[in-house]
């Protein structure tokens, strides 16, 4: 009850500002959208092929476009740093006060937050069906994998975001770190370009990182690239990864509790 | 001018005596750079592994086309990014108030009033990676081309501050930023791409009205087609004119300032 | 002398300095208002002029709950806050008018007209012949404002740093920097603290530090808001000693807001309540006790060897009984029957002690705040 009670609390404040809302639905998603589109145009007109591995020129337009919606849910409010501002500021002595888990109450937080980005997605993602029919074997096995595989991914992405910022027990201003976070991810998630493109040394060790369940993964669920064995068995090492970043974050917890002043830094 | 060059000493040495007490943060900012800087040369070689051209551009050109963009973001992030985070914040909590009675230009207060030290190492790493970009290229670019570059990618660096204010004045009337800021953002990835891959409207949108691709794509295209009048004109009355908007917007944001209550 | 004007009077020969003040023979020192709209001493306007200020802002109403919250996204209700309404006074040189009222009165939003952080919606004010809102440099360089809630000195370094660079905004000399840092440290005790990050100060050198940053060029005009919010009982006491002797060396009108009646009524001999936005009283404190007092407080402490006193029929036949017991009486007086009251007290009590006294400013002022109707 307290999580559902926190979660749409939080959903209540992010939807209080509509200029916000409007805003980043119709010109920050889409203007997104948009510049990916013209890249993956410009590659395929410039290179002259009809074909860049697996991809025809609207099949990497719609990589490009999912990738963009996917990744709005995904990332939710990567880039506010409450943990490490909690930290900074003092503001975890309340949560510390709370008869209640601060990493169950973030993860609360940051799902409420994503009530006005799944609004926008499914605003601005409505049409994608209608105008790339037949461009990928989308069925309802396949999406149904993709949103769990989405949902693992958030929660891959949060247990990231939040162990980096653990480090604020220690060193002055995390910000970068995060920063260089968002860009391995981007890079090595799939974001920036489709991962079938990178040669196969670099895939192969990139399979050992979390980064590929982050963006690839959900998407390939999603066009019918993956069996279900296949499906299962990326699920099971992103929940591996998952177990693993959060182990690690209980470790940082732990010593970082033993810093906290509760004043601020 | 000579008054406001000492005041923005002030503001360095200000700055500087500031930064040296986060010192993880000077190390941290330099390998999130650095860790950017191998990310977008990987990106576009991971491109051009599939590609000739991009955006016009070959492989050469577009390494000296991110050179500028990493230069012209370290300056950014150095002299301007700090002031433009912390504007909406002055705006909303009234803390805009302080400002509004010195005997100074707010507008220049709020802009520079925080230079950001820590990032100094990172501007010297991207003018270093923009140098030996500029130096490997096959072809030779004469140092008047290049002098010309520079000039215009301060006044592309100075648009950049302009286009973000533009994004953040609408704070006083909207009591928050981080739609805008999105948007801004958002539309701010148009500089780190050859001008060259849009076409149509869009492609005469983005050098008008909402002028990113002047940041850098249209410097690096003087630097490599040569400088003409018409070139010359577009780029000075863009900025110009965009500056004045921003002068307007910002005045009129001042007059409906509503300062929170303390 | 720089900036200074030639006077003639009746065959004399004067100089007068910058500020308008000027010699004769060194000794004397007489002081002629310089305005802006030219030499006329004799007929010069106030420092300070409101008239019928008003500011009203425009707010939004949202229904509680997710579903209000998604309604919201698509229409929301507008509401008009009539914050100040009409404020018409003025405020001369050397004098500090306490602005009263409770919170979201319309106070803070009346100083920050007057100095010129935020436009009016209607009405008319000057500040030393300038429209505060335009805010012009010749303006700015003679105003002053101090938020007890907000700070204007860097967090991280110290106060000192902060004065260099306010010393060359407000482009003071090096001479006058060094006198008037030295003259304001040393009233306000905290010379010792001037290379001390400000983070690591206590509130009250804090706050001092906050009064240096904003009189260091000497302002003509100052706007106090809460200055002493949150201090303790000796640092409030050395701001008001401060702003008493500053006031009467630099003669600046000032106007200062706060809810701690010590403030008010050791600071200022003239006061402006404010109610929901509307100037209700507009005079000297004596005035608000006279017009809104209907009462004195009469305290009698009765002798040791006096018997214990009940809280009798005829004890309250003289006035309202607050204390009545441990051999103390206090009663509330009606103001005609005060001589008559304390004569009988007298003549029926073994009295060791009395004491007339006027009721309490603040609670006359929380009176007057919580009536619906206007002043008599």
């Amino acid at each position: 009850m307290t999580f559902w009670q926190v979660m749409t609390i939080e959903a209540r404040k992010r939807m209080s500002y509509r200029a916000d809302f409007w805003l980043g639905a119709i010109l920050g998603l889409g203007a997104q959208i948009g510049i990916c589109i013209f890249l993956a145009l410009a590659i395929f007109r410039e290179s002259g092929s009809e074909r860049i591995g697996e991809y025809t020129v609207r099949g990497m337009v719609l990589y490009y476009v999912v990738v963009q919606l996917v990744a709005k849910i995904v990332r939710s409010t990567e880039m506010e740093m409450g943990v490490s501002q909690d930290i900074y500021e003092g503001g975890l002595t309340r949560y510390l006060l709370y008869p209640t888990s601060y990493g169950l109450f973030k993860y609360a937080q940051q799902l409420g937050a994503l009530a006005p980005s799944l609004i926008q997605v499914l605003l601005l993602g409505a049409w994608v069906p209608f105008v790339f029919a037949g461009e990928a074997e989308v069925t309802l096995a396949s999406a149904v994998m993709c949103l769990a595989a989405i949902a693992v991914a958030n929660v891959l992405y949060f247990l990231l975001g939040t162990v980096i910022q653990l480090v604020a027990s220690w060193a002055d201003n995390v910000w970068s770190l995060m920063v260089a976070n968002r860009i391995a991810a981007a890079l090595f998630g799939g974001f920036m370009i489709p991962l079938s493109l990178f040669p196969p040394w670099a895939r192969a060790i990139l399979a050992w990182t979390p980064f590929p369940y982050l963006f690839a993964f959900p998407l390939d669920a999603l066009f019918g690239r993956l069996s279900p064995a296949d499906w299962a068995r990326g699920m099971g090492l992103a929940l591996g990864w998952c177990g693993g970043v959060a182990i690690l974050g209980k470790i940082l917890w732990r010593r970082g509790m033993i810093q906290y002043t509760g004043v601020g830094i | 001018m000579i008054r406001y060059a000492r005041l923005y000493l002030h503001f360095l040495r200000f700055s500087f005596s500031r930064a040296m007490e986060f010192r993880f943060d000077f190390f941290f900012r330099v390998a999130m750079d650095a860790l950017w800087y191998a990310v977008n040369f990987g990106f576009f070689w991971l491109l051009y592994r599939h590609t000739g051209l991009f955006g016009g551009w070959n492989y050469d050109q577009v390494l000296i086309f991110m050179g500028a963009v990493f230069v012209a973001d370290a300056i950014q992030m150095t002299v301007f990014s700090n002031n433009m985070w912390a504007l909406p914040m002055l705006i909303n909590k009234g803390d805009l108030d302080y400002y509004l009675v010195r005997p100074v230009s707010a507008l220049w207060f709020v802009s520079l009033r925080e230079f950001a030290a820590n990032s100094f190492l990172n501007l010297l790493m991207a003018l270093s990676v923009f140098a030996w970009m500029l130096a490997r290229y096959p072809l030779s670019l004469g140092m008047g081309g290049v002098a010309v570059y520079v000039a215009f990618l301060g006044m592309g660096v100075f648009l950049h501050y302009c286009l973000q204010m533009l994004f953040l004045i609408p704070s006083f009337w909207m009591h928050t930023s981080h739609g805008l800021r999105d948007v801004f953002w958002s539309l701010e990835a148009v500089t780190n791409r050859p001008h060259g891959i849009f076409t149509g409207w869009v492609r005469r949108l983005l050098i008008s009205i909402l002028p990113f691709s002047l940041v850098v794509s249209y410097p690096t295209r003087i630097l490599f087609e040569g400088i003409t009048f018409p070139l010359f004109l577009h780029m000075t009355g863009v900025s110009a004119a965009t500056f004045l908007v921003m002068l307007l917007l910002w005045r009129r944001g001042l007059r409906d300032y509503a300062s929170a209550s303390s | 002398m720089e900036g200074g004007v030639r006077v003639v009077i009746a065959g004399l020969d004067l100089g007068l300095d910058d500020r308008g003040r000027y010699r004769i023979d060194g000794e004397s020192e007489v002081k002629f208002r310089r305005c802006r709209a030219g030499l006329s001493a004799l007929s010069c306007p106030d420092v300070i002029e409101a008239d019928r200020l008003s500011k009203t802002f425009v707010v939004h109403k949202k229904e509680p709950g997710l579903r209000g919250s998604l309604k919201a996204l698509f229409r929301r209700e507008r509401i008009e806050k009539h914050a100040v309404r009409e404020a018409s006074f003025r405020v001369d040189e050397g004098e500090i008018v306490g602005l009263v009222g409770a919170n979201g009165a319309g106070k803070t939003t009346l100083v920050k007209m007057l100095a010129g952080i935020i436009h009016p919606t209607g009405g008319e004010a000057r500040v030393l012949g300038f429209r505060p809102w335009e805010r012009e440099n010749r303006l700015r360089r003679q105003i002053a404002l101090i938020m007890g809630q907000k700070a204007q000195l860097w967090w991280d370094l110290p106060a000192a740093d902060s004065f260099l660079l306010l010393r060359e905004i407000y482009r003071i000399s090096d001479a006058q920097y060094r006198e008037t840092l030295d003259y304001l440290s040393g009233i306000l005790n905290v010379k010792e603290q001037l290379q001390i990050q400000v983070r690591r100060l206590s509130l009250g050198e804090r706050m001092k530090m906050e009064l240096i940053a904003a009189l260091l060029h000497s302002p003509r005009v100052v706007y106090l808001d809460e200055p002493t919010i949150g201090l303790d009982l000796t640092a409030q006491r050395a701001i008001r000693d401060f702003l008493l002797q500053y006031r009467e060396r630099h003669r600046p009108a000032m106007i200062l807001t706060s809810h701690y009646m010590e403030d008010i009524e050791r600071l200022c001999r003239r006061i402006i309540i404010l109610r929901e936005g509307e100037i209700v009283f507009d005079g000297s404190l004596e005035k608000v006790v006279e017009t809104y007092a209907d009462h004195k407080v009469v305290t009698v402490q009765l002798a040791k060897t006096a018997p214990p006193v009940g809280d009798a029929p005829e004890l309250r036949a003289l006035g309202e009984v607050d204390v009545c017991g441990d051999g103390v009486i206090k009663l509330r007086v009606s103001r005609g029957r005060v001589a008559d009251v304390a004569g009988e007290l007298l003549r029926r009590y073994p009295v060791a002690d009395l004491a007339i006294e006027e009721a309490d400013v603040g609670t006359i002022i929380e009176k007057i705040l919580r009536e619906r109707e206007g002043p008599p």
